[in-house]
């Protein structure tokens, strides 16, 4: 999985590409969780992914706690139906703020 | 009639990617030259076979490197029957614990979320093989 960074409205939006299961949710969550010491405020952007399992919902969650703990918050976007479907199917999409555009989500964090 | 397709994967989380598309490509073959879409069909089976396979390797005895995990499908013209197989402890789905979703746990989707896309699951214990057997028709639940 490759996981892109790019800056929106002053805010990092990591945009993780191709598959999100089992194999690399570890390493996935890690990397995040080492960005959060940083960075407080994030966006993922689930646009590019093509694949979502429960390991990946297990790590946006951890993510999400992480930035809880630490203060600061977590926005998801998500533009394709089957990932938001596995979101649905266990409930994640009720804990997260989910935007259709990453600058939204961004921006979101200003208001 | 029925057609058969076999895997077999050595038990490690490298090879999930080719357990997971084993199981898209053969529900896609279910639907060659249709004009129908059936993507949500077919992602379905991707997702529950994927989370199959990820147990089945997680749980794996430690003290067998050399363990596999078997799939095998059945196509029907309107029905998907995978059976994934591993040796390691007894496992029955029916003990499975279902997440307390309100509470947003990192981990134990995988057999509930494979309860839910599927019409009927079922676990037995054959020769030392742990075998979960899931189903589902064309036009079953959504």
């Amino acid at each position: 999985m490759k996981l892109n960074k790019e800056i929106l409205k002053t805010r990092p939006v990591f945009s993780p590409e191709g598959r999100l299961d089992a194999s690399n949710a570890g390493l996935f969550k890690s990397r995040l969780n080492e960005e959060i010491t940083a960075e407080k405020e994030i966006v993922i952007d689930l646009s590019r992914l093509e694949f979502l399992d429960s390991s990946g919902i297990g790590a946006l969650i951890s993510i999400h706690r992480k930035c809880d703990k630490e203060r600061g918050g977590l926005k998801l976007v998500c533009q394709h139906d089957r990932i938001r479907k596995v979101l649905e199917l266990t409930r994640a999409d009720r804990l997260f703020d989910i935007y259709d555009e990453a600058e939204a989500a961004a921006g979101s964090f200003l208001k | 009639m029925t057609d058969r397709l076999f895997m077999e994967i050595p038990s490690r989380l490298k090879y999930l990617r080719l357990a997971s598309n084993f199981g898209l490509n053969a529900a896609r073959s279910m639907f060659e030259g249709e004009d129908s879409d059936q993507n949500h069909f077919t992602e379905s089976m991707e997702l529950a076979l994927n989370e199959a396979v990820t147990n089945s390797i997680r749980h794996r005895n430690p003290d067998s490197p050399e363990a596999s995990v078997v799939v095998e499908i059945s196509l029907s013209p309107r029905e998907i029957t995978i059976r994934v197989k591993d040796t390691n402890s007894p496992f029955d789905s029916e003990m499975v614990p279902t997440p307390d979703l309100d509470s947003h746990p990192e981990n134990g989707y995988g057999i509930y979320m494979i309860k839910e896309i599927m019409d009927k699951v079922e676990t037995s214990r054959e020769k030392g093989w742990n075998i979960l057997t899931m189903s589902k028709k064309l036009g079953g639940k959504q």
